[in-house]
């Protein structure tokens, strides 16, 4: 059995008398270490996909696994703890606690679970060991985005989910923050899935599932992943 | 288009309008109903005043005030209503022994009128009526009987009835306060106020005239218009009075000069009259002295005869006992020899001599002869004798006889008759005895004669020899040499007999004549003394009387100028008090929503600050879009002011309707306040919405202004997040590291937002505090009883005594009950101190050193320590102190009980709520005054009450009275109760405040930071923790806004007891220690309310929100 399975996963919004199909169906499997890209179009459910795999949002029916444990129809209370040990989030706007230095932001993730890694070391790895001591807001976006994976990691998460890393990123600070993903992923062994709308982004992954209005499109298996140094988009 | 988005701005931000409405809804209440207060207070009391005809100017003089004045004072001008009163300070006693100060006035009365509030008006002397607004009250009600009384004057001399019965209650704007000011009598407090009919009054004088000023009803009597008309009228009284006065005064001056000149001759009569008395004692006196002097010299003439008398008595003596010595023994010795008496003896003797001499006679013829010759002599004398008896006498007799025994001689005769038989008869035995002697004398001279002639004589004559040892004639001639001495001894016995007797007498008269002369001279010297005693008195009497008919020229001459003191309503001791007590009001009013102000400015910042951040974007389009800067700012001052209106609207109206309640309701402690007047005055109303609209407009203007500055692009862009910095706690690595990453973000956060901080921490410190001035009023006012009378002094019942004969005994009786643990005796008396502007009066307690702390528990002022009353100074009470400027270690000079005066020492001053006391150790009053201590009360702390106690005093002579706190101590708790009231508005006030600022402050911070809690929930945070991650900032805010509340609290609460504090009374500016515990605890509860409120928001928090994007 795979690390994580998706089987069958209904999502449905209502908003008064309207009801809103957000996923439909939705089946797939990701095994761990892999690096796997979701693609889709605005609006096209992969958000929704992340919302339940992270634990933030639960699923209208379905079954979802992940590891040994079973995450559909879990309470919310049990949903927190999932969250704690074993997912990890990277958000498309940081999300950093703004009164916290880059080093406590990774320290206030390590504190939550048991088997955290080093603050310190998870920082050097992103190489932000010179400014560790820096308030967000005194960092640029990348380095924003390297401390939030940094605080993600340093859980030492099951589950690495991001969610358009570099929506809010140029280029080049972009392509840094990917290359630590896939360096997390790698090095690591890391299961890490990311979502992107970038088509071009999906050669990094090793798997590359594609969703199109609340369906799973195809899930397609990349035999030999490209480096991030190698894609240009 | 604009105003329907500002409408729906409303719509959408609603919790966030809600609290800038509440708060200036709680701040334009509260500083409404405080500024409004002031007037409220006036306006009610001074309709009181004018339906009641309150003085507006009130006449003393030091003479008093006749009719003549009184229609003086009628025809001025400016006058309207005048009273002239009679009354006067008195003491009264009720049945249970409560001794009152009490002012007594009439009844029918043009200016200070009262109302009946109960009962009936008095329609004789002996019934009054009684102010019902004393402290006191609750130990009289009507039936009461009182008894008048002075301590040094006759109580009748002022009213006709002594004896009087309360029948109805009445109150008067006059006398609204509830301390009644000072009396006349030694400056006492007046405890209560009768009204009884005019009739009742004795005096001719007026003592006071009350008056109102024409024009002066209708004006605000608290205003400027007023006090003009007043301070006219009052010019207008000086110089009328300053005329007036004089007028008295010279007919005083008349009549007592006519009083002094009679008194005057009825002395100069007295003094001749006693004179004349006294003469006559004199001349009396030295009559009884010539008496003296007579039997002086009569007794000294007496004298001189006894001692004569017994000179001779003594000379006669000698001879007695010298010559005679052993006549008596002799003739005794003889009388026993012979058996027979001396003088028998001694016949006998003579006898045989005779026979021996005339028998050796015998021995020669012519002794024959002569013998013979006798014999017929003898012989010739019986014849004759015999020859009288047969022819004359014997015959005679029988003649007499016979006529005495025949019928027929007359009475007369036989009268005649019988005494010549006596006569007769007596001649017959002399006759007979002669001629028995004769024969018998005759027979032995014959048988002498016999003898010798037959030659027998010799022997005879040797015979008789014998018969006397020897020879008779030595015998015969002793025997005729004792019989003479015997004659003589007897003669000189009888003589020493008489003069013994004469001396005797003499001697007894000496001594009665002695004895006279003695009474005499005693009672001569009594009634010299008398005399010298009446007369030294009668000097005095007479030099007495003089001087005081000289003193009382002199006190005419030196009689000071009749002077008429004309007082306006600021020395209407009520008057005075409210005045003062609504200025008070007044400068509450202003300064303590100040702070409301504030909080509400701060609230409104926050507010605003927040709204327009989020409108930023908003913002952005408006201006791109191209309206002006004006235009937006103008709706966000729009937003404000709607709050603020809204706020202020009911505010307003909330104010009106619970502030001046609650605070007149509170003032009705210390005054009888009448029912309330509510004018709403509108000026304070626009007042307060100006006040609040121009913070809100300022405010908001200034905040979106600052807004306004970036360009239009850059608004459109999320803002730029605050820089984040580092607080001094972080320099302090060993505090920093133990902190919680919450704790570490809140200690950043507090910094990072400062108005937020200062709007937090000064409401709540504002709520805390207003919690704390709550209780501590309560505290103060309700502890002022209870420290006076159950920490200070220390017992509850006191014994009146009127001597201290039987002390002992009473404290015997007492302390033989264990009820009684503590009995002790001290004096009490008024005294005055002398200061440098002035005397002051003030209550003195004379204890025994070591017994006070057994009745006092006194602590110093500032509560540091108890006191113990020592011998080098004396304690004085504290407000008296703070009155008169007196420290420890002062010197000052106060009067004893008998008015000596003496400097002492002030030892230390002492805590005290009530009166004046100054106390002094037994040993230190008698050394400073020379003068011995007497006790006239004793101290009772009892568990067993006043009954009993008076109980174990029957059979005890000397006490007056048994007074008991305790009814004291419950009056006054049960008014204490209406300021629970007060306790519930604060509480709801700050619980409002606290809610509003808390609620404004967990809005502001969860809607800035529903991206960082999503993002912490996502990272797993527990409910738990992602709320003691924003609580934590809230609580620490809280908790110093609560700790800030305790010394604010303080000193709002020490600012307002000082302006409520009165004369005689001292609030105690204590707050317990579980009132600043209340208040902590109520406020860091009131926000744990609000934070329960707020899990639920922050539950709400969807985690997808942190995948928004920023906006």
């Amino acid at each position: 059995m795979s690390f994580i399975e998706f089987e069958n996963v209904n999502k449905i919004y209502r908003m008064g008398e309207v009801e809103i199909k957000a996923l439909s169906d939705v089946s797939f499997s990701i095994d761990k270490g892999e690096f796997v890209v979701v693609l889709g179009s605005s609006g096209a459910g992969k958000t929704t996909i992340l919302n339940i795999l992270g634990g933030m949002d639960t699923a209208t029916s379905g079954r979802i696994t992940v590891g040994d444990r079973e995450i559909s129809g879990l309470k919310e209370k049990d949903l927190c703890e999932y969250r704690r040990s074993d997912v990890g989030f990277v958000f498309q706007f940081y999300n950093l606690v703004q009164n916290l230095t880059a080093k406590e932001n990774v320290e206030l993730a390590v504190q939550l679970c048991s088997d955290p890694m080093d603050p310190v070391f998870v920082l050097k790895m992103v190489g932000l060991e010179e400014r560790m001591n820096n308030f967000p807001s005194q960092l640029s976006g990348g380095e924003q985005q390297r401390v939030a994976i940094a605080r993600a990691v340093a859980k030492n998460p099951k589950l690495l989910l991001c969610d358009e890393p570099t929506g809010a990123l140029d280029y080049v600070t972009g392509k840094q923050v990917l290359r630590v993903l896939q360096d997390m992923c790698d090095k690591q062994n890391m299961t890490v899935v990311m979502i992107t709308h970038n088509s071009a982004l999906a050669e990094m992954g090793r798997k590359i599932i594609r969703v199109k209005s609340g369906h799973i499109e195809s899930v397609e298996i990349n035999g030999s992943p490209k480096s991030i140094e190698d894609i240009e988009y | 288009m604009f105003n329907k988005d500002t409408v729906r701005l409303i719509g959408k931000s609603f919790k966030r309008f809600f609290s800038l409405l509440m708060i200036v809804l709680i701040g334009s209440s509260f500083m409404m109903g405080l500024l409004s207060t002031r007037e409220i207070m006036e306006k009610s009391v001074d309709r009181y005043n004018d339906s009641y005809s309150l003085q507006d100017i009130q006449l003393y003089s030091s003479y008093g005030f006749d009719g003549g004045d009184l229609s003086a004072i009628r025809k001025q001008e400016w006058v309207d209503h005048v009273f002239a009163s009679r009354m006067r300070d008195v003491l009264s006693i009720n049945s249970d022994g409560d001794v009152a100060v009490t002012r007594i006035e009439e009844t029918d009365r043009a200016v200070n009128k009262f109302e009946l509030v109960e009962g009936r008006m008095p329609q004789n002397s002996s019934e009054v009526l009684i102010l019902n607004n004393t402290l006191q009250l609750g130990n009289y009600k009507i039936g009461d009987e009182l008894e008048l009384y002075l301590e040094d004057d006759d109580v009748l001399e002022i009213v006709r009835c002594d004896k009087v019965t309360i029948v109805g209650i009445v109150r008067s704007p006059a006398y609204m306060c509830k301390t009644l000011g000072t009396s006349t009598l030694k400056n006492l407090e007046l405890d209560i106020i009768l009204y009884t009919v005019p009739a009742a009054f004795n005096s001719e004088y007026y003592s006071t005239v009350y008056l109102t000023v024409k024009g002066a009803v209708g004006l605000d009597g608290y205003g400027k218009e007023y006090k003009d008309l007043i301070s006219s009228a009052m010019s207008d009284a000086e110089v009328f009075s300053k005329k007036q006065s004089q007028v008295l005064k010279t007919k005083l001056v008349d009549r007592y000069t006519a009083a002094i000149e009679s008194n005057e001759a009825e002395l100069e009569s007295k003094k001749m009259e006693g004179q004349l008395k006294l003469d006559d004692a004199q001349q009396k006196l030295e009559d009884a002295n010539i008496q003296i002097l007579a039997s002086q010299a009569q007794l000294d003439s007496l004298t001189m005869v006894l001692r004569q008398g017994q000179d001779r008595l003594a000379a006669l003596r000698s001879q007695f006992s010298g010559r005679y010595s052993n006549v008596e023994e002799e003739v005794k010795k003889i009388e026993d020899s012979y058996g027979r008496s001396f003088d028998a003896v001694y016949s006998e003797v003579m006898s045989d001599y005779g026979t021996y001499t005339a028998l050796k006679s015998m021995s020669d013829q012519s002794g024959a002869d002569e013998i013979n010759a006798q014999i017929a002599s003898i012989e010739s004398d019986t014849a004759s004798r015999r020859g009288r008896l047969d022819n004359e006498l014997y015959p005679r007799r029988a003649e007499l006889q016979g006529i005495l025994s025949s019928a027929e001689s007359s009475e007369a005769e036989k009268a005649a008759a019988a005494t010549e038989l006596t006569f007769i008869e007596q001649q017959i035995s002399e006759e007979e005895d002669a001629v028995a002697l004769n024969e018998r004398l005759a027979a032995s001279l014959r048988e002498i004669s016999e003898a010798g002639k037959n030659g027998s004589a010799k022997s005879r004559m040797d015979a008789i020899d014998a018969k006397y040892g020897g020879s008779v004639e030595k015998t015969y001639r002793d025997m005729t040499a004792l019989s003479r001495d015997r004659v003589a001894w007897e003669t000189i016995k009888s003589e020493i007999d008489i003069a013994q007797q004469a001396v005797d007498r003499v001697s007894g008269e000496i001594s009665s004549l002695r004895g006279q002369i003695n009474r005499g001279k005693a009672q001569y010297e009594a009634g010299m003394r008398e005399y010298q005693k009446n007369l030294l008195e009668f000097n005095e009497q007479i030099e007495k009387a003089e001087n005081e008919i000289k003193k009382a020229y002199q006190d005419l001459n030196e009689l000071p100028d009749a002077t008429w003191t004309v007082l306006d309503r600021n020395k209407h001791y009520t008057s005075y008090m409210y005045s003062a007590s609504s200025k008070q009001m007044g400068a509450i009013g202003i300064s303590l929503p100040l702070m409301f102000f504030l909080v509400a400015g701060l609230v409104c910042l926050t507010t605003m600050t927040r709204l327009v951040d989020e409108q930023r974007g908003q913002i952005g389009i408006f201006r791109a879009m191209g309206f002006s800067k004006a235009a937006v700012i103008g709706k966000y001052v729009i937003y404000a002011l709607l709050a603020s209106g809204i706020g202020c609207f009911i505010g307003v109206w909330a104010g009106m309707a619970v502030f001046p309640t609650v605070i007149y309701r509170t003032w009705r402690l210390l005054y009888d306040l009448p029912g309330m007047a509510i004018r709403f005055p509108l000026i304070n109303a626009a007042l307060v919405f100006g006040a609040f609209s121009v913070l809100m407009t300022a405010v908001t203007a200034r905040v979106t202004s600052r807004t306004l500055k970036e360009m239009p692009s850059q608004l459109m862009r999320p803002k730029a997040p605050r820089v984040a910095r580092k607080v001094f706690l972080e320099y302090i690595p060993f505090l920093w590291k133990r902190l919680s990453f919450t704790g570490k973000i809140t200690a950043r956060n507090i910094i990072r937002y400062k108005a937020r901080f200062f709007m937090t921490v000064i409401g709540v410190a504002g709520c805390a505090g207003l919690l704390v001035l709550g209780w501590g009023i309560k505290d103060s006012i309700k502890d002022v009883v209870n420290i006076q009378y159950g920490e200070i002094m220390r017992y509850q019942y006191v014994v009146g005594l009127e001597n201290d004969h039987d002390l002992d005994g009473i404290i015997g009786s007492l302390e033989s009950d264990l009820g009684n643990e503590e009995v002790v005796p001290f004096m009490r008396y008024s005294t005055k101190m002398y200061l440098e502007n002035g005397d002051d009066v003030l209550e003195a307690q004379v204890v025994d050193a070591r017994q006070f702390t057994d009745i006092y528990a006194l602590r110093s002022k500032d509560l540091s320590r108890y006191l113990r009353l020592g011998n080098s100074g004396a304690i004085v009470s504290e407000k008296f102190a703070s009155n008169n400027r007196i420290r420890e270690g002062d010197y000052v000079t106060i009067e004893s009980r008998n008015g000596i005066k003496a400097e002492i020492r002030v030892e230390a001053i002492c805590e005290m709520y009530f009166q004046h006391y100054i106390y002094i150790s037994r040993d230190l009053y008698e050394a400073l005054f020379d003068e011995p201590v007497h006790f006239n009360t004793v101290a009772v702390r009892s568990s067993s009450g006043a009954e009993s106690i008076e109980q174990e005093l029957q059979g005890h002579e000397g006490w007056e009275s048994v007074v008991d706190f305790t009814p004291v101590i419950g009056q006054f708790n049960k008014m204490i109760k209406a300021l629970d009231l007060i306790i519930v508005v604060i509480i709801a006030t700050s619980a409002a405040l606290a809610f509003v600022v808390l609620v404004n402050l967990t809005q502001v911070n969860l809607s800035e930071r529903i991206r960082e809690i999503a993002t912490l929930k996502v990272l797993g945070f527990r409910q738990s923790e992602v709320e003691a991650y924003l609580f934590k900032e809230i609580f620490m805010l809280t908790f110093i806004g609560a700790l800030l509340g305790i010394p604010t609290g303080k000193l709002m609460h020490s600012f307002i007891m000082n302006v409520i504090n009165m004369d005689m009374v001292k609030f105690g500016m204590i707050i317990k220690p579980h009132s600043y515990i209340y208040a902590f605890v109520i406020t860091l509860v009131f926000s744990f309310i609000v934070l329960l409120f707020t899990r639920k928001s922050i539950r709400d928090i969807e985690m997808v929100e942190s995948l928004k994007s920023v906006e």
